[in-house]
């Protein structure tokens, strides 16, 4: 999906790979990414018992620079909801995938465990309580994230899909350049 | 990577794939790639990051990631929580 800004590039600039954040559909692309980097530790071998640093570290660098790419992303483009008001994007989108992703990964990993199947390299160390502490330890860095989090657990605690269950927002461009030197991260 | 591709249009169900595939990879694939798709989705933010806001200021990357590579294995949890703070 070609972004959409890009219509003078050459066809051969590697930038046609970048998603289309006008549409959500992209938003949705590049935000999956983001949330499986933040899961990222619950599905890695060093979370039960393998040493690897070296993965482990490239991990971090990656979710590092993808809170900031989020960061950058949706100072630019707006979320707006049906009636074309502009909606908080972690409120509102972001905060709830990541939970509903998480919830169903433990739902995922519970019936996993209900009909036997086991981890093939870690049988072990991966059980369910395991499992369930890495994707919490991963979502208790911010008191509203967590809280949306234990909610989606109460009221959905086994969810069949990994798939934005939420409204589709439509998306406006904010107004005036932005560019990474003004762009105050927090 | 072994004749499987990651692309952005369908970048999403490469994620839910590697959700889904989590316990049982090699039951459902010919070979276990967590470890080198996380490789390939660290690249590809990595370009995303660079194409869509430039090129990375070397002395903020420097130091934030000089702050975790001391945090080491993790073992101090007050120290993840600081790097939280800054990210």
């Amino acid at each position: 999906m070609p972004f959409f800004e890009s219509l003078d590039w050459s066809p051969d600039d590697p930038r046609w790979h970048l998603p289309d954040l006008a549409s959500f559909d992209g938003i949705l692309d590049v935000c999956s990414l983001f949330c499986l980097l933040e899961l990222g530790n619950a599905l890695a071998p060093w979370s039960y018992g393998e040493k690897n640093n070296a993965e482990r570290r490239r991990l971090m660098y990656a979710r590092k620079r993808a809170r900031i790419l989020r960061h950058w992303i949706f100072k630019r483009y707006k979320l707006l909801d049906k009636n074309n008001n502009i909606v908080d994007y972690k409120r509102a989108f972001y905060w709830p995938y990541l939970s509903q992703i998480a919830c169903a990964l433990v739902g995922y990993t519970r019936n996993a465990h209900l009909k036997g199947v086991e981890h093939r390299d870690f049988e072990k160390e991966c059980t369910e309580a395991a499992v369930l502490k890495v994707i919490e330890g991963s979502l208790q860095h911010h008191q509203e994230l967590w809280r949306m989090y234990c909610d989606a657990r109460a009221v959905d605690s086994l969810p069949v899909t990994f798939a934005w269950k939420g409204p589709w927002f439509q998306i406006q461009k904010a107004e005036g350049s932005l560019t990474g030197e003004n762009i105050i991260f927090p | 990577m072994g004749g499987h591709y990651f692309s952005t249009p369908t970048l999403r169900d490469t994620c839910y794939g590697m959700y889904h595939s989590f316990l049982v990879g090699r039951l459902l694939t010919n070979d276990e790639h967590n470890k080198h798709a996380f490789m390939f989705l660290a690249r590809i933010v990595a370009f995303y990051k660079t194409s869509l806001m430039g090129s990375e200021d070397p002395e903020a990357i420097s130091s934030c990631d000089e702050k975790i590579d001391k945090m080491g294995a993790f073992s101090n949890a007050t120290t993840a929580t600081n790097i939280y703070a800054i990210l």
